[in-house]
């Protein structure tokens, strides 16, 4: 790796959040062409679902709090060999994964144990700074390396926890992560988007919204993990799913959605709200696929909110002005038409799963990822356009 | 053109305000279910199964008359007791004479648990739906007479002396100077008088058995149904929250345009309902 890539956090794991997303999507095909739906000994929906949230989503985590968190509170980020270390420890985890059947599971949880933690202790001394303290994201983050040791705890039976609901806790803390990062990208993103429509700024969030939101999701996440499928929780991801969509009102500012900074996160929190819905009416008692639910939540509230927030983070930290590229609504959009397919083919069309609810879901993906990384990989490979470090 | 967005802007707030009261109901509803996990149907029945048994008494024909016999007990008494109390009330702002005369039997009649004129009110009328009208007017006028009363007493008499100074006419003085005023002190004073007049009307339809809601709760208690008494319970619930949130948090809304409009700038985009 050269040295601008090692420049900043977001950088390096920009460029491999998408290798790991499309890397997660690629063996579904054999469960649905009929050629066995094990990887090693672990079911394929496991394994798919611990990629996609401990591979994409974490890289994509882990780019963002790199970056954001310093220049919120003015703290050094993790460049040069200790970022190169990091991703080197992400990778070890993929690896591992990736050679599942090959390896004894203790090996691949010892892998792939390390760079959450490692992550946490690279970010922990953001909290050392003087003024208000994100330590609301460092606590996430705790969780979820905790959620990963669960996992592989869970698979080598030393905790009688189903490796699959230990990933289904993970992608619901996502989900928290999620509103709590919009907390602070809104304001900004609505700002720029109201420039950018031509009005004047009119910025005033109030905080119960987004409060409400971030605490339904919270209580979720433990519902879900202390009782799933149970008709409490049902209730509590309905009331989640609501408060999600209460807050889609911040975003109802005059010209504000006409631009992709602030519609595309409208569009993932919808995502968000309609697999929390679904979810609830499954728990309690409606015939509804909870995977395909799940799939709102990862694939269209995630990897919506991973690509707008890569592609903002990528614009300003390579000092390139607004407006965001083309490049931006195109992979979202695909994204949204791949998730809208997974979630509506099995509980609609089950009979048509293996092409319309699997196989074109995939290929969509993999689209929207190359198209991202065709135009931004370069801007993440060379330097700063003001020549300033970083 | 302007006016008519701004409308529906304040329109689409309000309405999209009862995603934040609906989180907040549904969790509630989770608290619900957990006491019934935890304690069986006998003590707490689930919501699915309470809402089961309110689709079925509304099937058979038994809610929507209860709802309209207790809808017209309240409404009944509340209109009494609006006039009452309000007309009482404004004499009682606007002379120190029956201030002093009707202030202590006003604040005495808010002393008088609403139970006991429930039990007077069987003795005098009945079993019949004058009980429950009839304690609603006597419990629910003395709130409308005190807000009758302040909104009255504190009109401001420079802004009165400058009314006349300027020769305002009558109606308009008394539409545009008088009315804001008083409004501001009765409405919350009718909001709770009209909440409070549902919740009475099923305490005296309880007691008497003269039907309605109440009595549907009492037959539901004799008969140990605990999934029914529920239902019952929600159905008053209904129609109170649709009250509050059709009929008068509209109205307060629309009374305090000034207020928003005195702060200025992008009021409606702030000042969320819930």
């Amino acid at each position: 790796m050269n040295a601008t890539v090692l420049a900043y956090g977001f950088r390096p794991f920009f460029l491999l959040a998408p290798l790991a997303g499309a890397a997660a999507v690629l063996p579904l095909p054999m469960i649905w062409l009929g050629w066995g739906g094990m990887w090693g000994d672990l079911s394929i929906g496991a394994w798919h679902g611990h990629e996609q949230v401990f591979g994409f989503l974490s890289a994509a985590l882990a780019g963002f709090l790199l970056t954001a968190l310093p220049s919120w509170t003015g703290a050094t980020p993790v460049t040069g060999r200790n970022l190169a270390g990091l991703c080197l420890l992400w990778l070890v985890g993929r690896i591992a994964f990736w050679l599942d059947p090959l390896l004894p599971p203790a090996l691949v949880a010892a892998a792939d144990i390390l760079f959450l933690p490692a992550l946490l202790v690279a970010v922990v001394p953001v909290l050392r700074r003087p003024g208000p303290k994100p330590w609301e994201f460092v606590a996430a983050l705790a969780a979820l390396a905790a959620v990963n040791a669960v996992f592989h705890l869970g698979r080598l039976g030393v905790v009688e926890v189903a490796p699959e609901r230990a990933a289904t806790v993970a992608l619901n803390l996502f989900q928290v992560l999620i509103a709590l990062a919009l907390g602070r990208i809104l304001p900004v993103v609505l700002r720029s988007a109201q420039i950018e429509a031509g009005r004047a700024p009119q910025v005033r969030l109030m905080p119960g919204r987004r409060h409400l939101a971030v605490t339904t999701l919270v209580l979720f996440t433990v519902a879900e993990a202390v009782v799933p499928g149970h008709a409490v929780t049902g209730w509590i991801a309905l009331a989640a799913a609501c408060a999600q969509v209460d807050r889609m009102r911040e975003c109802h500012l005059a010209g504000a959605l006409r631009r992709p900074q602030a519609a595309l996160f409208y569009v993932a929190q919808g995502w968000m709200a309609l697999g929390l819905a679904l979810l609830g009416l499954s728990a309690l008692g409606m015939p509804l696929d909870p995977a395909a639910a799940r799939h709102a939540l990862g694939l269209g509230a995630g990897a919506t909110t991973a690509l707008t927030v890569m592609s903002v983070v990528s614009l300003r930290h390579t000092a390139r002005p607004f407006p965001l590229p083309a490049a931006t609504w195109g992979p979202a959009a695909l994204v949204s038409v791949a998730t809208a397919l997974r979630v509506a083919v099995p509980d609609l069309a089950p009979e048509a799963m293996a092409m319309a609810g699997v196989t074109i879901p995939m290929l969509l993906w993999l689209t929207a990822f190359g198209l991202w990384l065709r135009t931004f990989s370069p801007w993440l490979l060379r330097p700063r356009v003001d020549g300033c470090p970083g | 053109m302007n006016w008519v967005r701004d409308r529906a802007s304040r329109a689409l707030d309000y309405l999209w305000g009862g995603w934040g009261a609906a989180a907040s109901l549904l969790l509630l509803t989770a608290l619900w279910e957990a006491g019934h996990a935890a304690y069986g149907t006998l003590v707490l029945p689930s919501p699915r199964d309470t809402v089961a048994a309110l689709v079925r008494m509304g099937g058979d024909g038994r809610l929507l008359p209860a709802v309209v016999e207790t809808t017209g007990n309240a409404l009944g008494g509340f209109v009494a007791a609006s006039l009452v109390g309000g007309v009482l009330g404004a004499m009682a702002g606007a002379s120190d004479m029956m201030r002093r005369l009707l202030q202590p039997i006003a604040t005495l009649m808010l002393g008088i648990p609403a139970i006991a004129w429930v039990v007077l009110a069987l003795l005098w009328f009945g079993g019949s739906g004058l009980a429950a009208s009839f304690t609603v007017v006597v419990t629910t006028a003395p709130i409308v007479f005190s807000g009758a009363a302040q909104g009255v007493r504190t009109l401001d008499g420079d802004l009165r002396r400058m009314a006349r100074a300027f020769r305002v006419p009558g109606p308009m003085l008394v539409w545009d100077v008088y009315l804001p005023h008083m409004l501001s002190y009765l409405f919350p004073a009718l909001a709770s008088a009209l909440a409070l007049s549902w919740k009475i009307a099923v305490m005296a339809e309880l007691l008497s058995g003269a039907g309605g809601i109440g009595d549907g709760l009492a037959t539901a208690r004799v008969q140990l149904d605990t999934v029914k008494a529920l239902a019952w319970v929600l159905a008053v619930v209904g129609l109170l929250l649709a009250l509050e949130y059709l009929l008068l948090e509209p109205v307060r809304r629309h009374l305090q345009t000034w207020r928003r409009e005195a702060q200025g700038g992008d009021s409606a985009m702030t000042r969320g309902l819930l």
